[in-house]
């Protein structure tokens, strides 16, 4: 009897554990590609953070809340450092480094520091409040997100370290696309040389912003040849902060003609434009013409010999019999 | 005298009145019979010339009234919850109604989505204007200006062709909210008194956020010893970069440090006298770095390291100086995972004091706005 009821429960067993042998057959492969399906980083730093770029009407008196999703891609944890930088208003240069900004001092990050597991995402409050008499303005700041890494108090390598700067565009005040394109300006549209001697022309340019915000300079190049049809490019768009202007070169291949014309139109937004024109020629074969006329001009000289010689001796006094 | 024609004006009258009568009741019932037009048993279609408008009394039933012409409409689409057959002369001048445009966002991008016109069989010489929506067109409605971005107002110049708006590649529209879901639809013309109404609205397709991800291989160097058996030379050391981003202007990452090499001792492995807008062939000693983005921004030339084959000293001001980077346009696709490699070079001389030495390097990474 014993026996028997020994033998059922070893068959229920051995059924029990097939079913599982089954089971863990049938989720490993998945398990497997579940892991691998993923970017991990091993033993270095790698994080992802969203958003980065924002563009945020602000409005005097009240917050506005930022929340920025900070995800470890790593397999260990990691800590961030959440810090408020100012921001580089030069126009050109990028660079986001401790420069004073009105709104840092309307910024404030409750949690700056949060460790994050492997392969785990937490946000980041960012809460912007700006005084009930904040003037109608541009406001800019970046916010960096530094990972934390334990390290030796005495470290006998250097220590590589990485920081992602969250950009943040504020503006106080309404936008009017009208009036923003009667502050904007194109200046020094031109061919960096009105006569080109290969079928490729450059032009350059750049867009001045006198608007209290920033916008995005959005320019199409249309070039039109003296005979044949226009062709329209658009350009990499820009941000142009208040007080700033933004470059743009811009290089295309011309085709067979000469006289060109070409038309720039700097979308502001809204369908408002800004515009200015140039003209330039292009000579792809000037060394070729200026051989001709050299050889029609030797040529001219060896026919009228006669002539010149006689011009010649007229001119210093000779005469001939 | 006077009498007898007085009679005879009366009596003419008459006759020229019953006259009258007697021939618009014949031309009435001769017209009647000559305008009659198609028929069957429960329909007469009364009035059928070229451009002839007709009334309620024209073609009707219980269900049914014909108040004009019958207009040409594409064929296999007469109607249904988004289109009908409009009737009458101007029907038949109208434009084909266009379909939803196909509005994507095929590469994760955060202020603009794509769109590609859907002409619905008109011709190539046809124009479309676009509405813009956030709420599927309940109360938000927006127009997709001739300059792709968005504005309140429809214009004129807002009508485009086909070849316009993109063709068959479609073009982006622009100044888009980030982590927004947008509709479009569209309408045609074609010159003056030819405009559809809007045609149905596409698929909400959302903007995503901007994003950054950025990863080192490492977070330290690990230097060989200097000694005379390699010449007091490690050339072999680098940190790998990679990056993946949606932002439209590209990434620029800036390397510093915050000190020379250095020992608990204070001595000091000076930093390599190539700077980052001219470096150098290797030649003395220092601690170095170079990069393999041959095409870096800044002062000094695209690929002025030579494919990381020439050398710079890192600063120690903020932000530092590019060592990687990726200009715009990034539209489609974005960076996905693009790898730079900066690689380090420690070079002493034989008096040069034993010792760990040690700093920080600093790699920040930052959207190009």
């Amino acid at each position: 009897m014993k026996k028997r009821q020994f033998c059922a429960i070893s068959k229920c067993i051995l059924i029990v554990k097939s079913i599982n042998n089954a089971v863990i057959f049938l989720l490993l492969p998945i398990l497997l590609i579940c892991v691998f399906t993923k970017n991990v980083y091993a033993a270095g730093q790698s994080i992802r953070v969203s958003p980065i770029i924002n563009d945020l009407q602000l409005t005097p008196g009240e917050t506005t809340i930022l929340n920025l999703s900070v995800e470890n891609l790593s397999d260990s944890p990691l800590g961030i450092h959440a810090e408020i930088s100012g921001f580089d208003e030069t126009g050109q240069n990028i660079s986001t480094d401790r420069h004073s900004s009105a709104l840092t001092k309307w910024t404030d990050i409750p949690t700056p520091d949060i460790i994050l597991d492997p392969l785990s995402q937490k946000s980041i409050s960012v809460n912007i409040a700006p005084p009930k008499d904040a003037k109608q303005n541009g406001y800019y700041e970046t916010i960096f997100l530094s990972p934390v890494i334990s390290s030796k108090k005495e470290p006998a390598n250097p220590i590589v370290l990485t920081r992602i700067g969250v950009i943040v565009l504020g503006t106080i005040g309404k936008l009017n696309y009208d009036d923003l394109a009667k502050k904007v300006s194109v200046e020094d549209f031109k061919p960096e040389k009105y006569v080109f001697n290969n079928s490729e022309a450059v032009l350059n340019f750049s867009v001045e912003n006198k608007y209290f915000t920033h916008f995005t300079a959005k320019p199409f190049v249309t070039i039109k040849p003296l005979f044949g049809q226009e062709k329209t490019t658009l350009l990499e768009e820009k941000r142009v902060l208040p007080g700033t202007n933004k470059a743009w070169k811009f290089q295309t291949a011309l085709g067979k003609n000469i006289f060109f014309k070409a038309k720039l139109a700097v979308s502001v937004g809204s369908g408002n434009q800004v515009f200015a024109e140039t003209w330039f020629v292009a000579l792809p074969f000037r060394h070729t013409v200026e051989i001709i006329i050299l050889a029609v001009t030797v040529l001219i000289a060896i026919l009228a010999r006669k002539r010149i010689k006689k011009a010649i001796a007229t001119l210093f006094g000779k005469t001939s019999d | 005298m006077l009498k007898i024609s007085y009679n005879f004006i009366v009596k003419a009258k008459i006759n020229l009145l019953i006259g009258l009568f007697a021939y618009l009741l014949i031309s009435s019932i001769f017209a009647q019979s000559v305008s009659a037009g198609p028929a069957s048993t429960n329909f007469e279609l009364q009035e059928y010339s070229f451009g002839a408008g007709g009334t309620d009394t024209s073609m009707n039933s219980t269900n049914f009234k014909m108040f004009g012409t019958v207009g040409e409409v594409e064929s296999g689409r007469p109607f249904s919850a988004n289109y009908k057959a409009g009737s009458g002369l101007i029907y038949t001048l109208k434009l084909n109604v266009p379909p939803a445009p196909t509005l994507s966002n095929p590469a994760t991008n955060y202020d603009r989505l794509k769109f590609v016109v859907n002409q619905g069989g008109n011709e190539s010489d046809a124009t479309y204007a676009i509405a813009i929506s956030t709420d599927n067109f309940v109360s938000d409605m927006k127009y997709i200006k001739a300059d792709k971005t968005v504005g309140a107002t429809l214009t004129t110049s807002d009508f485009k062709t086909y070849a316009d708006w993109g063709a068959a590649d479609g073009v982006f529209v622009t100044t888009l909210r980030s982590g927004t879901t947008y509709y479009v639809r569209a309408k045609a013309r074609l010159a003056n008194f030819t405009e559809t109404e809007w045609g149905p609205i596409s698929i909400g397709v959302a903007t995503s956020n901007s994003s950054l991800t950025f990863s080192l291989d490492s977070t330290s160097i690990v230097f060989s010893d200097l000694n005379a058996g390699n010449s007091f030379t490690d050339a072999n050391k680098s940190t790998v970069m990679t990056t993946s981003t949606n932002a439209y202007n590209g990434y620029t990452v800036y390397g510093r440090e915050n000190q020379a090499l250095k020992t608990l001792d204070n001595f000091t492995i000076p930093n390599y006298t190539g700077t980052n807008s001219v470096p150098t062939s290797w030649a003395g000693t220092g601690f170095g770095y170079t990069t393999n983005d041959s095409s870096l921004g800044g002062t000094g030339g695209l690929n002025r390291f030579a494919d990381a084959t020439k050398y710079a000293g890192f600063i120690t001001a903020g932000p530092g100086e590019i060592v990687a980077d990726h200009s715009g346009p990034v539209q489609d696709p974005t960076i996905s995972n693009e790898q730079f490699v900066v690689s380090y070079r420690v070079t002493v001389d034989a008096t040069t004091p034993a010792g760990t030495y040690s700093n920080i390097i600093l790699y920040t990474i930052v959207p190009v706005y």
